[in-house]
Order: structure tokens, then sequence, then C-alpha cells
């Protein structure tokens, strides 16, 4: 029983960490709080569900077909947000990305109802057993897969020159400059790995999970839960950020109330800026 | 190989480099002195595009810079090792060596240029793997001065060296400059460390106040009386 809600909170959390992944490296590099962020991973939902109901698309396939419109979404509203001057972007890119949140979620229930919708796929009612636990084959595969990408990302974020150099800015933007980073781009492009990443997880959540138009504001908390325990980015953090907070929310609503899940991310929030404000794993921009 | 005239920069309002002319030759170490405040960081930071608002003009290798972004001065082929040693704290030696080597043209050479700064400290090989923030002040020092040699500069501009180190380090690191500077690499060299920069440099500005109080040789300005008055007995 333990055992099971443990596999059940870890496989959420590799997908919980994949949207925060993308939080952590924009915040990390410009320091922008994306609000917009959980209506990204919306807005990967229903691609995947459209995608797949007009072309049968798997929703793992999709990814493809959306990921340069992510990447290019996310340099526009960086574009947005560049001439904001660093000492006031904190507060003035929350609001502004505030903003575009509420507005693309309520187009969203404008254009596609408030109706729950979710990906129904040809294997969603497979079980697949591990260790006495029974796992929907979707959550199995889109947990896998959304590691996969975290791996993938981490090995672009230590292996290539782009992203060492988005690692390099977020240390520290002006010596970057100095050996040949044109600061700007960067931000721009990593702004958009960002999005990419979001809505590759809301295409990988769209198999098991509800989507409506407001659903992004759930995922967005938990997901600056995640960046605030693993330090601000930080990819491992963000992982083990991810993992820790599904397993928790499985937890809490199995032996608290089932209510209590969607709580608790707000709790170990609050908990961790309280008593440690740099991140339960320690500094920032580690990878 | 590098021509400033009448440079200008200043921090909003204030005006922090009031017409700077200089000309540094290839081949040589140019050291800069001054007292703390007179600018001398700001001249570097002018060159490299790091102060928003310029005036006058500088001239590299022909092609004027003026009011050009870092990145692109980098491209042009002008290292900047700032004030103290600003490596990337939470990378480790080699991937700041490697951020060295950004720029794409000079990607090719990275295996050469790596076993040029070995050879040069061969203790950043040993710590090849640790945490950059980790490494001694000196250290530091080596790994920045490093990285510019991975972007096989033409010009390298100093800032302070010398800077928090023993003496011992101070000069293991002016004989580092001394063998780049044999093998052709044009310095421009600030230093508080006034006797060891008159020492090394062929020729030296004195700043006071964002202007140039005094140019010349360095064999000059270390027997001027009011240099030797300010900095004792040099001569
Ligand atoms: N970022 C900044 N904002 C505002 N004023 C600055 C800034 N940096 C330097 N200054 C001012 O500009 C003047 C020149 O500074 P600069 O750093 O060029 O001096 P320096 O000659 O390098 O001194 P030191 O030998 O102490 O490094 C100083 O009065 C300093 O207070
Ligand atoms: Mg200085």
């Amino acid at each position: 029983m333990l055992i099971s809600i443990v596999i059940n909170g870890l496989l959420i959390g590799c997908i919980y960490s994949l949207i925060a992944v993308g939080l952590t490296v924009i915040f990390g590099v410009m320091r922008i709080i994306n609000m917009f962020h959980g209506d990204a991973v919306m807005l990967g939902m229903y691609a995947a569900y459209f995608l797949h109901e007009k072309y049968g698309l798997s929703p793992y396939v999709a990814t493809i077909v959306t990921a340069p419109i992510f990447l290019a979404a996310g340099m526009a509203i960086y574009k947005i947000l560049a001439p904001i001057p660093p000492k006031q972007r904190e507060m003035s890119s929350l609001i502004i990305t505030l903003g575009i949140s509420f507005v693309t979620a309520t187009t969203a229930m404008l254009l596609w109802t408030a109706d729950y919708r979710t990906v129904n796929l040809s294997y969603s009612q497979e079980v697949f057993d591990l260790l006495g636990t029974r796992i929907g084959y979707p959550a199995l595969i889109s947990s896998i897969f959304s590691l996969l990408l975290i791996g993938g990302f981490y090995l672009f974020m230590t292996k290539t020159f782009l992203g060492m150099s988005i690692r390099a800015t977020a240390i520290d933007p002006t010596t970057a400059s100095l050996y040949g980073v044109n600061v700007k781009i960067t931000s721009m492009v990593t702004f958009g790995i960002g999005l990419v990443l979001a809505g590759v997880a809301g295409a990988v959540l769209s198999p098991i999970f509800y989507m409506y138009p407001f659903v992004g504001s759930n995922f967005v908390i938990k997901a600056f839960t995640i960046v605030v325990l693993g330090g601000m980015g930080s990819v491992t953090g963000a992982l083990i950020g991810g993992l820790l907070l599904g397993v928790s929310e499985a937890l809490a609503s199995t032996f608290l109330e089932y209510s209590m899940k969607d709580i608790i991310a707000f709790l170990i929030f609050l908990g961790v800026l309280i008593f440690k404000p740099s991140g339960l794993l320690g500094g920032r921009s580690r990878v | 190989m590098l021509e400033i005239k009448d440079l200008r920069a200043s921090y909003g309002k204030l005006e922090v480099l009031k017409g700077i002319t200089l000309k540094i030759q290839q081949g040589e170490i140019f050291s800069i002195i001054g007292p703390n405040g007179a600018g001398k960081s700001t001249l570097l930071k002018a060159i490299t595009g790091l102060m928003p608002h310029i005036e006058g003009k500088i001239n590299f290798a022909g092609i004027d810079i003026t009011g050009l972004q870092p990145h692109q001065i980098a491209d042009i082929g002008i290292a900047h090792v700032q004030e103290r040693h600003r490596v990337f704290g939470s990378m480790t030696v080699k991937e700041n060596l490697l951020m060295g080597a950004y720029i794409k043209t000079k990607r090719r050479y990275i295996e050469e240029n790596l076993e040029y700064v070995f050879a040069l400290f061969p203790r950043l090989k040993e710590r090849l793997n640790q945490q950059a923030g980790t490494l001694s002040g000196g250290e530091q020092q080596m790994l920045t001065i490093g990285q510019a040699l991975m972007m096989m500069p033409r010009l390298i501009l100093m800032d302070e060296p010398s800077l928090g180190l023993a003496p011992l380090l101070i000069n293991s690191i002016y004989e580092s400059l001394r063998e780049l500077n044999s093998k052709g690499m044009t310095i421009l060299l600030v230093e508080q460390n006034v006797k060891k920069a008159l020492q090394i440099s062929q020729r030296a500005a004195l700043i006071e106040n964002g202007a140039i109080a005094f140019e010349g040789s360095s064999e000059e300005l270390r027997c001027n009386e009011e240099i030797t008055k300010i900095y004792l007995g040099l001569c």
C-alpha cells in the first residue's frame, strides 16, 4: 500500500519536474517570474488533444509538431519583457505574465468551453504491474518520457556550448558577454526552450490528467513550489523537488484528506520560504 | 593597434572619463596606473562595450569599435580580464575554460589552447573538475587569464591581476604575462601595484580623476618626480 502510493507519487512527480525545469531555467537566466508557465502547459494539453482528435497523433509524437510553436511563442513573450530594466524585472514580469495568463485562459474558455477533456488512447485502460502496484500504461510512458527529456536537457546544459552559455549567463551576464555570448539572444532562446518544456509537459499530461482552460494555475503553483524546493535555476534541483512534491501529494491525499492534495504544494512553498529561502537543496544556478 | 580619442564616459550624471586619448602599439605591454577611483576600470569597460554611454572614438586594428556590444568586441579579438577574477563560480574549471572558447571560430583550437593554458598554469590542469568558486584567489586569477587565452585574442585588457594575491603568486602571474608578451601578445595592463606594472611594461600612463596626468615610457614614469612623490622611491 505505502509502496504503491510512493510509486504513483514518483510517476506524477517526474512530470511535475519537467514543468518546473522550464520555469527554473527561465528564472535563472532572466529573473523573470513566468506566471504564464501553467497556461503553456494547458495549451500543450489542448494541442495534444486536438492533434489526437483530428489526426490521430499520439500525444508523445505531437510534441514534435508543437515544439517550434512554443519556441516561437516564448521568444515573442521575451520580446515583450526584454525592455524592462533588470532591477524591476522580477515584479514587472510577474504582473505582465499574469496578465498574459488571464487572457490566455479566458480565451481558451471562450474557444473550448469549460468542459473537462482528456486524451483517450487505445491502451489507456491497460495496466502494468510494478512491485504489486498497478500502473496505467499512459502514466508509465509519460513519466519515462519526462525523465528522458530531463536527462537530455541536463546533457544539453552541461555538454553543449549553448547550454553552457545559458548557465554562464544565469551566473554573470556581463562576464558571459565578454566571452562573446549575445546575452539578449541567449535569454530569448532560453525563454523559448522553457516554454517548449512546459508545452511538452502538457502533451505528456494529456492522457492522464483532465484538461480545462484554468488548469494552468494548478500547475504553476506546483512548479513554483518545486523551484523553491530545488533552488532557483537548478535542473537536478527541479527533478528532486518534483519527485518530492509528487510523493508528498500522494501521501497527503491518502493519509489526510483527498482535498489536501492541492494544498500541500502551498504548504511546502510557505514552509520552505519561511525556514530555508535558498531552497532545500541549496544554492542557485547549480545545474 | 588600439587608438582611443577623447573618450568620455559617465555613470548617470557622474562623468568618470573626461577625455582620454591613448595609442597602444602592437606587441607592447602598456600599463595604466592611478589612485583608487581614477577611472582605470571604467576605461577598460568603455573599450569592451560595458559602459552604456560613451563619447569619443575607439579604433582597433583599423576598425571603429565605438559603441559596439561586448560580444561583438569579443568577436573582434579583445579579451577583458576583469577586476577581482570573475569566474563562473558554480561551473567547473573545465567549463569555465570552454566558455573562453565560446566564439565559434575558436572552437576548433580548443585542444591546443587547453594545452597552452596548462603549460602556463599547470595547477589548473589538476583542478579541471573542481567548481571554480572553490578555487583560491590566485587560482581564480590564473583561470580568468586562461579563459582569456582560450579566446585567442589580439589584445588582452587586464584589470589588476595582482589584487589580493600573495607576493609569490604576483610574481608568478607576472612571469606568465611576460611570457605571453614575449610571444607577441599585446597587453593593456591596469594596476595599483605601480612597481610591478612599470617593471613589466614598455610604456605607461598615469590617470588621475578621469584624465591622463602623465604619459611616457615606463622608465620615465619610474623616475618622474611627481610619481615618486606619491609612490615612494621607485627610481
Ligand atoms: N557601477 C558604477 N556606478 C556608479 N559609479 C561607479 C560605478 N563604478 C565605478 N563608479 C565610480 O566611478 C569612478 C571610477 O571608478 P573605477 O572603477 O573606474 O576606478 P578605478 O580607477 O578602477 O579604481 P580602483 O583602483 O579602486 O579599482 C569612481 O568614483 C567610482 O565610484
Ligand atoms: Mg578598478
